[in-house]
């Protein structure tokens, strides 16, 4: 297990470096940050000097090699527009974000996986089928419209809700509810064909033959099993979680990590945009890490090599 | 950087640009509806609003607050509270507001002696003083920003304690108008905490004192029991960035907050008919210009043809119509209360589809011409819907338009560059007609789009004319210049518009003269 581990973390590295190449790039491709952070009275050479006290002017291999160098020392660089610390205007803004993701993600699993045992349980009856509409209805929706219509139904119609915000759990709920509707349909229409394929299986009919209650069949015997590739996908939707949770933040006014790098890419903030996308995608890549660990412990076939 | 420069500045509507794809302006269309809906449904009400807290929805959250570093348009409009300038121009005409200079003089036409208040004190309690002055004067001059402003002022001199001498240049008409942007630091606390630690934890000598700032959530002010004006209402300010307009709509109908910034126009008949809620406009905040690459080897170097361009616009019908009466019609650089409007020039380029065509032919183009206009989705008000009624129009009088629909950093790149036939640029209501100019001239003329002698020295004169009158004529005579051979398309400017509860004694009456807005004023 622990080989297992350091092989995987070690394996991280390269994993973030090529994500520093392709933001540091596409950022770059993308646009000039004087022509938004100056004034249109600013003259080019106003401009020439704002690239030059940023290290703009450089040749990019140039700029990437000295990101890289500052990268290792953790020094993330600094914003271009108000020149703090990028990686503590970020980090600033993480923990909300983890936490509308995880609590989207809880919902999506406390929903979406019951749904598709019950749907494969019962397959064809009238439940199956209202589950598996309701996680095309669901998958078909926007992000955008979803929320603003829980806003309007829960929080300005009911006002069971507060509206937008980041002041306690209740806040939280329409939110999480908003994005967890992201992942629900896939984890639910997953489970039910992962447990449909388990259903027919040899251990299954065994549990059954031994006299087993289809309760211990179902939770014991076949979801683990059924589980196993819908833990991959939950892993894989994570990442899909944290790009839906710019939406979500943004009707939410959730100050997360997602309005802020929102901004910081509208105004070319290079070392923001940087920042986020990279400590972004080394949450990600940990909870990957995370869920393959599960999969070890759901499939002991996994560990030994 | 005091002033709103809008192309820096992270305003709604650019980021709603920016951030959402044409389906969500679909689904917010949608939804718009579905608001209405709700609302037919009856079950919007609220309870009144308690002036001693006033809780604000902006667009978004500041970078930082000095203002040499941010100068968004929310960051401007949180500044203005916590910073005093030396003078400010204040509400809706205006009005030359002295604040930290008591009074001033010119010894001779490029010197200004500021006498600055006594006693006035900064948050932590220490006095502001000419050292204080010319410190921030020091400050804009380093900014990227904010340098334009006082880039005339060659020294700055402290007299004593409470008098500092500004030299310009030459003689600078437009001095005090620009020093509406230069917001006073004080420069012990400024130097103790180092420029990034005091953009996030600043004092001034303003109105309110920042209380708590909880990034992405929450600005809270204060007001400062020491103000020299006097204590301000309400107590406590607390400031809100909610980036998404529907969600500013929903906070304001359940009384979550009570005043809302950059309201939509599809939303503003809902509000009118909510007797809980009011629509606040104020006009003509925005000035939207199109400028025209004159270089460029197209029809467009013909001034027969910009002349047309401008002629085939039918602007009482679009701001009626498309804007719902929310702007202003242009047809030259300058408003009707704008030193140097020019009721007879302003004719000269009014709707007249019939000559446009003319012009047309003359200009050896009877088969009519094609143009490229550059747009960005949500940099204006309805920017999209009114360009496409312009794009009508124009066809009309045989001129087809291609709308060339970009990214704004991409759009303003463009025309850095030089490389666009018709584009934009925005730029906030301003106290001075050289501030407006300077504005919208500096990139064409730093460009070479459009260079017209005339024009530039008109432009000079009209800086260095003291004489108030005087002044105003070389204006008049400059709004000619500019629609006789007009470098832009002259459309509108638009309405700033904002919701808020109808209990709530806020009003507009609070601009500033650096197109920021007080949040205090009754």
């Amino acid at each position: 297990m622990l080989p297992y581990l350091g092989r995987r973390l070690f394996q991280v590295i390269p994993t973030l470096l090529g994500v520093t190449v392709v933001v540091f790039l596409l950022i770059r491709v993308s646009g000039d940050p004087t022509q938004l952070l100056l004034p249109e009275t600013a003259t080019p050479e106003d401009r020439d000097l704002f690239r030059r006290q940023h290290g703009l002017d450089r040749p990019i291999a140039v700029q990437y090699a000295h990101f890289v160098g500052n990268l290792f020392r953790g020094d993330l660089g600094r914003s271009l527009v108000d020149e703090r610390s990028a990686l503590d205007a970020v980090l600033e803004r993480l923990p909300a974000t983890i936490e509308l993701t995880a609590a989207a993600m809880l919902v999506a699993v406390l929903v979406g996986i019951p749904a598709g045992i019950l749907a494969a349980v019962r397959r064809g009856s009238l439940l199956d089928r209202l589950a598996m509409l309701g996680a095309l209805a669901g998958q078909s929706m926007a992000t955008f419209w979803i929320g603003i219509l829980l806003i309007l139904l829960f929080a300005v119609w009911l006002r069971w809700f507060p509206v937008s915000g980041r002041d306690g759990p209740m806040h939280l709920v329409l939110p999480a509810v908003t994005l967890s509707l992201y992942m629900m349909p896939l984890l639910a229409r997953m489970t039910r064909s992962s447990m449909l394929e388990v259903w027919h299986q040899d251990f299954v009919r065994t549990a059954r033959a031994k006299g087993l209650r289809e309760r211990t069949i179902i939770l014991r015997h076949a979801l683990k099993a059924a589980l196993i590739p819908v833990v991959t996908v939950l892993g894989l939707q994570f990442g899909g979680a944290l790009a839906g949770a710019i939406v979500t933040e943004s009707v939410f006014a959730w100050p997360g990590v997602g309005t802020f790098v929102l901004d910081a890419i509208y105004k070319r903030d290079y070392p923001v945009v940087q920042a986020a996308v990279l400590v972004v995608a080394t949450v990600y890549i940990l909870t990957n890490l995370l869920i393959d660990l599960l999969y070890v412990a759901l499939d002991p076939r996994i560990r030994e090599p | 950087m005091g002033h709103v420069f809008e192309g820096t500045g992270a305003h709604a509507d650019d980021l709603a640009g920016a951030r959402y794809e044409r389906w969500w302006r679909r689904a917010t269309a949608t939804v718009g509806a579905l608001v209405v809906l709700v609302l037919a449904v009856g079950n919007v009400s609220a309870q009144g609003n308690t002036e001693p807290e006033r809780k604000v929805a902006l667009t978004a959250d500041p970078g930082s607050l000095d203002p040499y570093r941010d100068n968004s348009v929310v960051g401007v409009q949180l500044q203005g509270h916590l910073f005093d300038q030396l003078v400010d121009f204040r509400g809706p005409d205006f009005t030359q507001t002295p604040l930290v200079a008591e009074r001033w003089e010119n010894p001779d036409p490029t010197t200004w002696r500021f006498h600055l208040r006594k006693g006035i004190k900064f948050h932590d309690g220490k006095e502001v003083t000419a050292d204080d002055v010319k410190f921030s004067f020091e400050l804009a001059q380093a900014s990227p920003t904010a340098k334009a402003k006082v880039a005339n002022v060659v020294d700055v001199k402290v007299l004593d304690r409470h008098t500092v001498e500004v030299k310009t240049s030459g003689p600078a008409a437009s001095l005090l108008a620009n020093l509406a942007f230069v917001f006073i630091l004080p420069k012990a606390d400024y130097q103790a905490k180092g420029a990034e630690a005091f953009g996030q934890k600043p004092i001034g000598s303003g109105p309110y004192r920042l209380e708590r700032w909880d990034k992405g959530q929450r600005i809270v002010l204060a007001a400062f029991d020491g103000y020299w004006g006097g204590k301000k209402m309400p107590n406590r300010i607390v400031i809100r960035p909610i980036s998404e307009g529907s969600t500013r709509l929903a906070e304001l109908l359940t009384g979550g907050v009570d005043v809302i910034t950059d309201l939509p126009v599809e939303n503003v008949q809902q509000v009118r008919d909510n007797r809980d809620l009011a629509v606040v406009q104020a006009k003509g905040i925005r000035q939207i210009f199109f400028p025209i690459n004159t270089k460029a080897d197209t029809p467009l170097k013909d001034k027969r043809v910009r002349q047309a361009i401008n002629l085939a616009i039918d602007r009482e019908t679009i701001v009626r119509d498309v804007l719902q009466g929310f702007a202003d019609v242009r047809t030259g650089p300058f408003g009707v209360k704008q030193m140097g409007y020019n009721p007879e020039a302003a004719k000269f380029l009014a709707y007249n589809p019939q000559k446009a065509k003319a012009l047309l032919k003359d200009a050896g183009y009877p088969n009519g011409i094609d143009v490229t206009w550059n747009l960005c989705r949500g940099c204006w008000l309805k920017d999209t819907e009114v360009l496409e009624v312009v794009a009508n129009q124009l066809k009309a009088v045989g001129i087809r338009v291609k709308i060339n629909l970009l990214e704004v950093n991409q759009l303003l790149g463009n025309q850095n560059t030089a490389n666009f036939q018709i584009g934009m640029i925005r730029w906030s209501r301003q106290v001075d007609s050289d501030t407006i100019i300077a504005g919208i001239q500096a990139q064409s003329s730093t460009q070479k789009w459009y260079a017209d002698e005339e024009v530039d020295k008109l432009i000079v004169k009209g800086r260095e004319t003291l004489d108030r009158t005087a002044r105003e004529k070389v204006y008049q005579d400059l709004y000619r210049a500019m629609v006789e051979d007009p470098g832009y398309v002259f459309l509108h400017a638009q309405d700033s518009i904002w919701g808020k509860r109808a209990a709530s004694d806020w009003n507009f009456n609070a601009f500033a003269g650096n197109g920021s807005l007080t949040l205090f004023f009754r």
